[in-house]
């Protein structure tokens, strides 16, 4: 029986004047989901909400068995985010920023993290800051590899990279799946790049969502 | 997970450490002038006069601008030439928010009883002495100006701190 990553009963949101429907999903794990949909049409609000990020939003929402509002701290503690709102201490370097956050989680390997950082070319002594974008993401995912986290949340990591770095990324995407059996949330307005990786769709407009599974 | 006492641990350490950096060390001239506020507020306590009121207000507002300016990196990162909001990095870590805003506002007690506490013995003495010496009343109010003072710089930042936590929801 699959074990089911992420479960939403009725899960909607209603955030500045835009209202994302309700929403009845199960996602197993080790599945790689894309979430595409124009510009404005709730992917970066139904990821949001998957997060916990609106406590008065209705329904539920479970990662891994725990609820993203009411225990929003032991969810997070399973998820990897990878998103231009997550930032790190930009004036530090990523083995400072591993001192500041890496207490939290229990799961942290160092090894890990350092693997990750060499095989993705991020240097350890340049500050975060002046990281390019390519290089910003690359490190957001090293990062959640060190906690081998359940669900990595990925909001458009792609978006305005050249085709080399997509493919390149998507090829390490997969590899983390095969390797962790991760389940993977990407969104990105572009639905040819989603088809190539992703075994099911989620097609947003309008605040409505559609399923769809990618033959 | 991480307990209250190691993020309260935590919370000032990398406080002083960024504070340091952001900083250039140049801080140090705050703290120069918590200690004249220090030194020179149980000084003035026997008030005689609008010009020793007006002492008394210059040296607490020395008093505030130095501790504000020495602990506002409990809630904010300066960085890229901007002002952020701390709460916001650990807006997908696994950290009650709650838990987070405690932990910093008892990091600030700490730094802020560290000034308060020789303020207020050397006003305990300095009075003693002028009772001795003139046989005015020991205990008034003037007297714990320091504690007082205190207290406030403690309320005033505890609520921007609280401020910026709300701003960085959930």
């Amino acid at each position: 029986m699959e074990n089911i990553i992420i479960k939403t009963k009725e899960a909607s949101v209603n955030f500045k004047g835009f209202t994302l429907s309700p929403v009845n999903i199960e996602i197993p794990e080790g599945f790689i989901i894309g979430i595409t949909g124009s510009n404005g049409a709730g992917k970066s609000t139904f990821l949001e909400m998957v997060l916990g990020c609106f406590p008065k939003m209705n329904g539920t929402v479970t990662i891994n068995g725990y609820d993203v509002v009411k225990e929003r701290q032991k969810a997070l503690a399973t998820i990897g985010v990878i998103s231009e709102k997550r930032t790190f201490y930009e004036n530090e370097d990523a083995l400072k920023n591993e001192e500041y956050f890496s207490p939290f989680y229990k799961n942290w390997e160092k090894e890990t993290y350092r693997k990750f950082l060499k095989k993705m070319d991020i240097p350890c002594i340049q500050n975060i800051g002046n990281f390019s974008k390519g290089e910003r993401v690359k490190f957001q995912l090293a990062f959640s590899a060190a906690y081998k986290p359940a669900l990595l949340i990925m909001d458009e990591p792609v978006a305005g990279l050249d085709p080399v770095f997509k493919a390149d990324f998507f090829k390490i995407l997969q590899e983390f799946v095969a390797k962790y059996m991760t389940t993977i949330l990407i969104s990105d307005n572009v639905t040819e790049n989603l088809a190539k990786i992703a075994d099911y769709l989620i097609t947003i407009e309008d605040g409505k969502c559609s399923w769809k599974e990618v033959i | 997970m991480i307990t209250l006492k190691q993020l309260v641990y935590k919370e000032i350490c990398e406080m002083k450490e960024r504070r340091k950096k952001e900083t250039f060390g140049t801080y140090y001239i705050f703290y120069i002038l918590t200690i004249i506020y220090t030194i020179m507020t149980p000084v003035v306590i026997p008030v005689n006069g609008t010009f020793d009121m007006l002492c008394i207000y210059i040296f607490l507002w020395i008093g505030y601008t130095s501790i504000w300016f020495l602990y506002q990196y409990l809630y904010i990162v300066k960085e890229n030439g901007t002002i952020q909001n701390i709460f916001l990095k650990y807006q997908f870590i696994p950290v009650d928010m709650d838990t987070l805003f405690l932990a910093k506002i008892i990091a600030l007690a700490r730094f802020i009883i560290i000034h308060i506490l020789p303020a207020q013995v050397l006003a305990f003495i300095y009075k003693a002495y002028c009772t001795y010496k003139y046989g005015c009343k020991f205990f008034d109010i003037p007297l714990f100006l320091p504690a007082i003072s205190g207290i406030i710089y403690f309320l005033i930042l505890s609520i921007i701190i609280y401020k910026y936590r709300r701003a960085a929801i959930p």
